[in-house]
């Protein structure tokens, strides 16, 4: 079987619309969440989310192109281009037809849908413009970058709730990794700020309505984020032929089901992906020194995900480094997984391992070493990157890191 | 209709919600009785929510464990109704 690594990363999120921008904020603990701008959410019970600030679309796309695309395409297909040209390749003809884009997502083209239901169900308008199917497409982003490079290899969407961008990352893995495709562009974004969407979270009463504060005992729910991250996947010996920069190895890939409950998450569930992960990538337990958790600062998922790394990593648990960054990204649903992987394999990459913002007291119920506020210097060898999906859908990364 | 006690409303909401008789249906009667979890109990809060057409505030769920504590909030609520709203109009 092939090794296969991250040779390229691209993010756009609450924390930046880039690379640079994101880590730099993630490793200060610097959150972007704030109120929301894009809504008015005056009759709403929250106010506060992670937006992507400043991103204009208009520099990024021709006016003939952008009709056609929903936020979430718009930022998964910008974190896509930073990815492809951060990683240097250059995709020859043969190159393209055995690379595919594999991309997450829950909502799909949500902000386009609400604005057409509103013109019909509130101005009573009927007629649309043709742009909403394309738009509102969940693969829209795999099309439109599959289309833009000629990348002629398998390109598909997953859509698993907020397991969407690791399920994706995952088959990219694994197809590279089988020696079905050289090469991916891989990831998951989301735009699920607008009226209808926000409202529907209301109704789960599980948002914050200040702040996330993951695994702190006053944590008060989550935050809805939005963005999108992408990468470059390749096998090692294509990447050090052609002298590229090597940012981590892609070391493992886990799923699980927790047959359980549609909302209420499982630790034996969790915690199966997690040992899947550190099985499919030949890893002990021992050489994990850092778990970039799922961590929504939910009363249900932080107790669970703190038992189910001690169900998987067992006495070696008080030796391994958590956080949750969504602390600071928001929970950016079908792209939290991409978002959060790029902050694991920066993490590895830096010898830093960025922590859990806002945190301020310690859960009993938590019992695990929260990265508190400000982020260490510790190179570990091993990391894993946690996603559970509501339904019960666990997919979790394990990444090695690069000494080259 | 009008001539219904809100107990008699929560309790006729609760049975419509479990397909029980409203004589199945006590003040004392607990969530947990009812066979319901977390998010049966955001349900059945939504259906009252629709009943009484008020919103009720996130922390006042959290202490919504029985037929009897579900009168006392509705109650509280409608002595002290927050102000309507009313969907905004999406931003262009």
């Amino acid at each position: 079987m092939k090794r296969v690594v991250i040779t390229g990363i691209g993010v756009v999120s609450a924390l930046g619309n880039n690379t640079a921008d994101f880590w730099d904020a993630l490793s200060h603990g610097r959150p972007g969440i704030g109120p929301i701008t894009k809504v008015d959410t005056s009759s709403l019970r929250y106010h506060n989310a992670a937006e992507v600030k400043g991103f204009i679309p208009e520099e990024h796309f021709e006016e003939r192109l952008l009709p056609w695309l929903d936020p979430f395409a718009q930022y998964g297909m910008v974190a896509a281009r930073e990815a492809i040209t951060d990683s240097g390749i250059e995709f020859t003809d043969e190159l393209k037809a055995r690379t595919g884009v594999i991309t997450g997502s829950c909502l799909g083209g949500k902000v386009t849908e609400d604005r057409m239901f509103y013109k019909m169900y509130a101005e009573g308008k009927h007629r649309n413009q043709p742009i909403a199917i394309p738009s509102a497409m969940a693969n829209a982003v795999a099309s439109h970058v599959s289309m833009e490079f000629g990348l002629m290899g398998a390109s598909f969407t997953l859509s698993t709730a907020c397991s969407s961008a690791n399920h994706a990352l995952g088959q990219a893995f694994w197809l590279i990794r089988q020696g079905s495709m050289s090469a991916a562009v891989a990831g998951g974004s989301e735009a699920p700020i607008c009226y209808g969407h926000l409202r529907a979270w209301e109704a789960m009463r599980v948002v914050s309505p200040d702040t996330c504060r993951p695994f702190s005992k006053d944590r008060t729910g989550m935050i809805i984020g939005e963005g999108g991250a992408m990468f470059v996947m390749e096998t090692l010996d294509a990447a050090q032929e052609r002298g590229a920069k090597i940012y981590a190895e892609i070391a493992g890939f886990g799923m699980s089901s927790d047959a359980h409950h549609l909302t209420m998450p499982l630790a034996a569930g969790a915690a199966k992906a997690m040992a899947e992960a550190l099985a499919d990538g030949n890893l002990r337990p021992d050489d994990v020194g850092y778990i970039n958790a799922h961590g929504t600062a939910t009363q249900a998922n932080d107790p669970m995900e703190s038992e189910a790394i001690r169900l998987a990593f067992g006495k070696h648990t008080d030796k391994i480094a958590v956080s949750s960054t969504k602390s600071m990204h928001g929970h950016a649903l079908g792209a939290a997984g991409a978002i959060e992987a790029a902050g694991t394999i920066l993490g590895l990459h830096h010898g830093i391992l960025p922590p859990t913002a806002n945190f301020r007291e310690t859960d009993p119920a938590c019992d695990i070493d929260v990265i508190q506020n400000e982020a260490r210097q510790i190179q570990v060898e091993a990391a894993v990157s946690n996603s559970f999906a509501f339904g019960g859908l666990n997919a979790v990364l394990a990444f090695r890191r690069w000494d080259g | 209709m009008s001539d219904e006690t809100i107990a008699q409303r929560v309790i006729r909401v609760f049975a419509t919600f479990k397909k029980v008789p409203v004589e199945d249906i006590r003040m004392d009667t607990t969530f947990e009785e009812l066979g319901l979890d977390s998010l049966d109990g955001l349900n059945l809060i939504f259906e009252l929510e629709e009943e009484f057409d008020m919103v009720v505030p996130d922390d006042k769920v959290q202490s919504m464990k029985s037929v009897s504590e579900v009168v006392e909030a509705i109650e509280s609520i409608m002595a002290n109704p927050p102000p309507p709203t009313s969907p905004p109009v999406p931003a262009a």
